[in-house]
């Protein structure tokens, strides 16, 4: 490290929860804008992206649980030792994330909820005699929001430090934010897929969304390396350069544009192959971008 | 009244009982990595840095204190020569640690000095690189951090630090930061009329605030590893903020073009 600068030693727990973090989010915003403007034959994609965020909280809680160096005092970042009252610091990103994160895990669990009442699997005779679509509304507006901040607020938390990749550029949390809403599309179009749900439309539009993030990350990435300009350098060498422009480039974003933008690759398009292809492509591409960010950038890698 | 430390580094004799001092108030381990056992059960010393007669090396979870050696001319040439600085944490008036600090493990007590809850530092490490200087170091024994404390205990019972105390030249002393300021800047026009035209002030209020701990250094501060201009660490929150809603505002907006309906009606009908 440059001067005399120390590293924080966030690792694969960190890394972890930037990915399944990042999912949540993405599936979580799909979800909340079906909800919002979308129209019924939609409503499937919406609940597999409530499905995806609800699941991924159990792993975001466990990551960021085990990353502390004494864990039982997870319940630190909320409330303050001494006083046992929140007292949330506005300059620390880490410190309003755990409350946003609070609040996306409230309402991403209560729309968990709210399809199992919805589908029937839910049978509790409150929510049922009283049920109604209006909270669901209420929920996807509140959780949407923290969805984006959820997606970009680990970009800002690591910009929020002197280590050079991070704090020398303002495109992080950006960057952390088409990440995720790429990764989440990916993992909405995969559940979709497995489950074997009747497509139609959805699977389009879908994708058309996809398109769009994956083509702002790479706009994104490209404009951050250059911003960097020789600070990226421990970036683009090494194990992290192979990873970056290998995996998080070629494999995440490139291939996948390629596949679904180039006229050659027409009669593949809307396989189940190909769509499972794709969005593990992207998926994976999103595993190595936190990779190379969290570990690379601490010169980990 | 901020009780602080100024650091005379042109009368450091690099002896380094500042650093035992450290060691044995604050009851600090030796560093594990810089010793191997041997067969016998002894110790024996392995980590030297090994291109410089600093063989400290740096700040840690257990070296709260380190005495810099900065090796000037060339042994061959025969001018071989030291710049000695005791480097510790600053004890800044804005201070990037604990800006950051979601926990409030990191706080300022009366005296002016940052210091580290252990009962409620969680391990998080957010403040580590938050520090300009490299100060903070993680503790992977207790799970939590440690730096230096401005001897929290002995100032707030009358006693001047533990350093300040042992050092045999007084180039370390204590006391309030503002007596200790108008000292600072006598010596330096003594040091200036001597002919060091380098001598300056490190940590005044142009630095962070101004360091409660401050130097005097012969020449600049990269010189003795110390940033020019150290920033705080929130800088970055607002232009990172800004591009991140711009990137909300694409996505957003793609999610809803894609999946309003009565748009994609008409997309439809064109098709
Ligand atoms: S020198 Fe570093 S650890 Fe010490 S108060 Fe300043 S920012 Fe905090
Ligand atoms: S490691 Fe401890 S002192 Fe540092 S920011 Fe986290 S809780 Fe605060």
């Amino acid at each position: 490290m440059p001067g005399e600068l120390q590293i924080p030693q966030w690792e694969w727990w960190i890394v972890l929860y930037f990915f399944t973090g990042g999912i949540a989010a993405g599936a979580y915003l799909v979800a909340s804008v079906i909800e919002l403007v979308g129209e019924e034959a939609d409503r499937p994609a919406a609940r597999m992206g409530y499905y995806i965020a609800f699941a991924m909280l159990p792993i975001i809680l466990i990551a960021l649980i085990l990353d502390l160096g004494q864990p039982l005092r997870f319940w630190h970042m909320i409330l303050y030792r001494n006083t046992f009252l929140p007292w949330p610091v506005w300059d620390s990103p880490m410190s309003v994330g755990a409350y946003a994160l609070l609040v996306f895990g409230l309402f991403s669990t209560l729309s968990f909820l709210d399809v199992l009442v919805e589908t029937g699997r839910l049978k509790w005779s409150l929510p049922r005699l009283k049920y109604s679509s209006t909270p669901r509304l209420i929920y996807a507006m509140i959780g949407g929001l923290a969805a984006f901040f959820l997606a970009s607020y680990t970009g800002v938390l690591l910009a929020t430090t002197h280590l050079p990749v991070w704090a020398d550029t303002p495109m992080l949390g950006a960057l952390f934010l088409a990440s995720g809403a790429s990764t989440g599309v990916a993992a909405v179009i995969l559940g979709l897929v497995a489950t074997g749900k009747d497509l139609g439309t959805s699977i389009v539009k879908l994708k058309r969304l996809d398109i769009v993030a994956l083509l702002l990350e790479l706009v994104l990435l490209v404009a951050m390396l250059l911003w960097l300009g020789s600070s990226a350098d421990i970036l683009l060498t090494g194990i992290s350069g192979i990873l970056l422009i290998g995996g998080a480039v070629l494999i995440g974003l490139v291939i996948p544009l390629v596949l679904e933008l180039f006229p050659g690759f027409q009669r593949f398009r809307g396989t189940t192959r190909m769509l499972v292809g794709s969005a593990l492509l992207i998926l994976l591409g999103g595993l190595i971008l936190r990779t190379v960010v969290v570990l690379g950038g601490q010169g980990l890698l | 009244m901020p009780k602080g430390m100024f650091v005379d580094t042109s009368i450091c004799i690099g002896c380094k009982a500042c650093q035992v001092a450290c060691k044995e108030w604050n009851d600090l381990d030796g560093e594990p990595d810089d010793f191997a056992v041997q067969p016998d059960g002894r110790l024996k010393a392995i980590n030297f840095t090994g291109n410089s007669y600093d063989n400290t090396g740096r700040l840690t979870a257990t070296n709260w204190r380190h005495v810099r050696f900065i090796e000037r001319g060339s042994s061959l040439e025969g001018n071989m020569a030291w710049y000695m600085m005791s480097d510790s944490c600053k004890h800044c008036t804005h201070a990037g640690c604990l800006d950051v600090c979601p926990t409030h493990a990191l706080m300022r007590t009366d005296l002016g000095n940052v210091i580290v809850q252990q009962d409620v530092c969680n391990g998080c490490r957010m403040c580590i690189s938050a520090c300009p200087y490299g100060v903070i170091s993680y503790n992977k024994s207790t799970g939590r951090v440690n730096k230096c404390t401005l001897c929290d205990d002995r100032i707030h019972n009358g006693l001047e630090t533990a350093c300040a105390k042992a050092c045999p030249t007084d180039s370390i002393v204590f006391g309030d930061v503002d007596e200790l300021r108008s000292q600072a800047r006598q010596r330096v026009s003594t040091l200036r009329q001597l002919g060091y035209s380098k001598a300056q002030i490190y940590g005044d209020d142009d630095v962070l605030g101004g360091l409660n701990v401050f130097y005097l250094l012969l020449d600049d501060p990269e010189v003795y590893g110390q940033p020019a201009n150290p920033q705080l660490p929130q800088r970055n929150l607002i232009p990172n903020s800004v591009w991140s809603v711009g990137s909300a505002i694409l996505v957003g907006l793609a999610a809803l073009v894609s999946f309003r309906t009565r748009l994609n009606r008409n997309e439809e009908v064109e098709a």
